[in-house]
């Protein structure tokens, strides 16, 4: 998603601190993230991705309530 | 493709050194994934450049058609959807369903299909365009339950299959298939309403990569594979002809073997369009030869050349009948229903694509016979696929005569043509490997832009002889500079070699430039020897790169040339008209 971001800096990504990280960005995460995770991300998803930590809450979450 | 993977590459391909392949993917929708699929796809074709995707703005699919014909680029890929023919066939405005609009928005999106062909027409003039059309359903807005087929709805699609016929007519233009993309792609599973209503985007990411790949396919197709070696016993047909009995074999409805049958029209379909067919069978060569024979079978016999049949492996068949055919196994398909065989053909080249005929499988013959027409299919034929069977079968009828006895007993004739293109002359320079010049390739849109600069000269060359016509078998592209004459590009076909063809070809370049030295972009490749052999016959060292050939020691060099050499009469004509022929020839 963010080719130019180390990775040691990955769980402090976010909106803010990725220059990258724009509206089109955000389109890619989902469409990647629901992919990856074999889920649906609606409206009231969205504003959970604004970082590294919201997005790893949602879908824990989201995956738990999937397999429970 | 995965989405994440299509980022990555699409990240990857644009630190690629060179100058970038430019496409637009015109659309009226949200551009977002299906860019990013583009993108990965065309970077996978074009392996050696980086590759950008430019869009346009969303819902104009019109003006951003009209906006890349202002600015042309490598390629075009146009998607159209229903929303483009008018707004109310899509979800994102709310311009009302009423019965009594139906009518209104039928003769619209008419109209409007009339608007796109013109524009789509007008801009593959000049570079190759992909369209797609409609994928998306139509939404719920017709009188009757969705069960049944309302006649607005019928006409619509009406409108979009006639357009599509008649772009499909143009040959810069190709159509994704409605019926390939539903294979892959099911209807069912395309739209993705929640991404449509938030962003404008309306494809699940599986359809837009989908989607992508067959936009990129026809814009940058595939090299046909040239040559079909075939199995007989349980492959051509169902039985085996040594224990079974001629009479036993069997390809037919009523007793269960049909799909033997679709297979042997599938083979005479292919040669019909130039592909060759040989056989690798082991058998007794005389019970292959009165099988054969058969009349009921569907592919002609002579359709066969050469008929490898013997106690060999079929490694030791396929390796005669590449040498027959003077191909690599890279342009050549290997059907048998034998595991065990095609393993042995696959371990001694590597490069030749083995199929396994699935004798015991309708189902899986069809998914071959699919397999078959896309590894075979061209979109349009030529005189010289045709001949090259009989030209080859000649060839090998000839005794070994001395060469200049035979030559001279040729009778041979070469047809020069001088700045007349057609599509052959870009075809056998992006399939021609042994004899060729420095093995580059060239998409059409480079070849439409060498031909629009007035120093470029392009000389093609036919040849026939007592044993028959083989066709164009030669094309030359140069250009003139200011210290002379260079040939950037010369192909000829390996059916052509041994005929000197290619010194008359150099002679005449030579008289036509009036030029004392020609300089050639030489550069050795791993396939082009015969080119390398030729340059150091005529000039008497190893060639070099960009190597220059001095008129006096071609002359003293050159052999006793036997053919008689005929300039296309269009030649002759103005300058002008030429100029007009380079855009209508092409297109012809």
């Amino acid at each position: 998603m963010f080719p130019d971001l180390p990775a040691d800096q990955i769980p402090r990504a976010s909106v803010s601190a990725v220059a990258q990280w724009d509206s089109l960005a955000t389109l890619n995460l989902v469409g990647v993230l629901e992919e990856e995770f074999q889920i649906r991300l609606g409206a009231d998803d969205l504003p959970s991705l604004l970082s590294f930590e919201l997005i790893r809450d949602r879908l824990s979450e989201r995956v738990y309530a999937q397999n429970a | 493709m995965k989405l994440a993977d299509a980022l990555r590459q699409a990240n990857q391909q644009a630190s690629r050194p060179g100058n970038a392949l430019r496409v637009h993917l015109t659309c009226g929708i949200t551009p977002l994934h299906l860019q990013t699929f583009l993108t990965a796809h065309l970077a996978n074709r074009v392996a050696e450049r980086p590759v950008t995707v430019e869009t346009g703005a969303f819902g104009d699919l019109l003006g951003n058609i009209e906006r890349a014909r202002r600015d042309p680029a490598d390629g075009i890929a146009v998607a159209i959807e229903w929303s483009d023919l008018d707004p109310r066939l899509g979800f994102r405005t709310t311009g009302g369903w009423a019965p009594d609009g139906l009518a209104d928005i039928v003769s619209g999106a008419a109209s409007r299909l009339n608007a796109l062909e013109s524009a789509i027409v007008a801009v593959a003039d000049r570079v190759p365009v992909s369209v797609s059309l409609p994928t998306l359903p139509l939404p719920p807005c017709f009188r009757p339950p969705t069960v049944h087929a309302a006649p607005h709805a019928l006409a619509l699609r009406e409108a979009v299959w006639a357009f599509a016929a008649s772009l499909a007519d143009h040959p810069g233009i190709r159509v994704v298939d409605p019926q390939s993309l539903d294979a892959e792609s099911p209807p069912g599973q395309r739209l993705d309403l929640a991404r449509d209503l938030q962003c404008g985007f309306p494809y699940r990411v599986e359809h837009a990569n989908t989607l992508a790949e067959r936009l990129t396919a026809l814009l940058w197709p595939a090299t046909p594979k040239k040559g079909l070696i075939t199995d007989l016993d349980n492959t051509l047909w169902c039985g085996i002809a040594g224990e079974d009995g001629v009479d036993a074999l069997s390809w037919h409805l009523d007793r269960g073997d049909h799909a033997f049958a679709l297979y042997q029209q599938m083979l005479a379909s292919l040669a019909d369009l130039g592909v060759l067919i040989g056989v690798a069978s082991r058998n007794d060569p005389n019970v292959v030869e009165q099988a054969l024979a058969r009349e009921d079978l569907l592919v002609p016999r002579d359709t066969f050349f050469p008929i490898e049949a013997g106690w060999a492996s079929k490694s030791e068949s396929v390796a005669r009948i590449l040498d027959a055919w003077n191909i690599g196994p890279q342009d050549v398909v290997f059907v048998d229903d034998s595991a065990m065989e095609r393993a042995e053909v696959a371990a001694a080249f590597p490069n030749l694509e083995c199929l396994a005929f699935p004798s015991d499988d309708d189902e899986s013959v069809l998914a071959l016979l699919n397999t078959l027409r896309d590894r075979f299919g061209k979109a349009s034929e030529s005189t010289e696929d045709r001949l090259r069977r009989t030209s080859l079968q000649a060839a090998s009828a000839r005794s070994a005569a001395c060469p200049e006895v035979f030559l001279a007993a040729a009778n041979a004739e070469l047809r020069m043509s001088w700045n007349v293109p057609d599509a052959r002359c870009l075809d056998l320079i992006n399939k021609t490997n042994q004899f060729n010049l420095n093995g580059r390739r060239q998409d059409e849109a480079e070849w439409r832009r060498r031909l629009a600069d007035p120093s470029t000269f392009l000389l093609a060359v036919s040849y026939r002889d007592k044993f028959g016509p083989l066709g164009k078998i030669a094309v030359v592209l140069g250009r003139q500079t200011e210290t002379g004459a260079v040939l950037d590009s010369w192909v000829m076909s390996c059916r052509a070699f041994a005929r000197r063809i290619e010194h008359q070809t150099l002679m005449a370049l030579f008289e036509r430039l009036e030029a004392d030295a020609i300089r050639l972009a030489f550069e050795p490749t791993n396939r082009n020897g015969p080119m390398q052999e030729f340059l150091t016959a005529v000039t008497g060292q190893a060639p070099t790169r960009d190597l220059t050939i001095p008129r006096g020691v071609f002359e003293v060099r050159c052999p006793r040339c036997y053919g008689k050499v005929i300039w296309d009469e269009r030649t002759e004509r103005a300058a002008d008209t030429l100029l007009l022929d380079r855009v209508s020839g092409f297109a012809g």
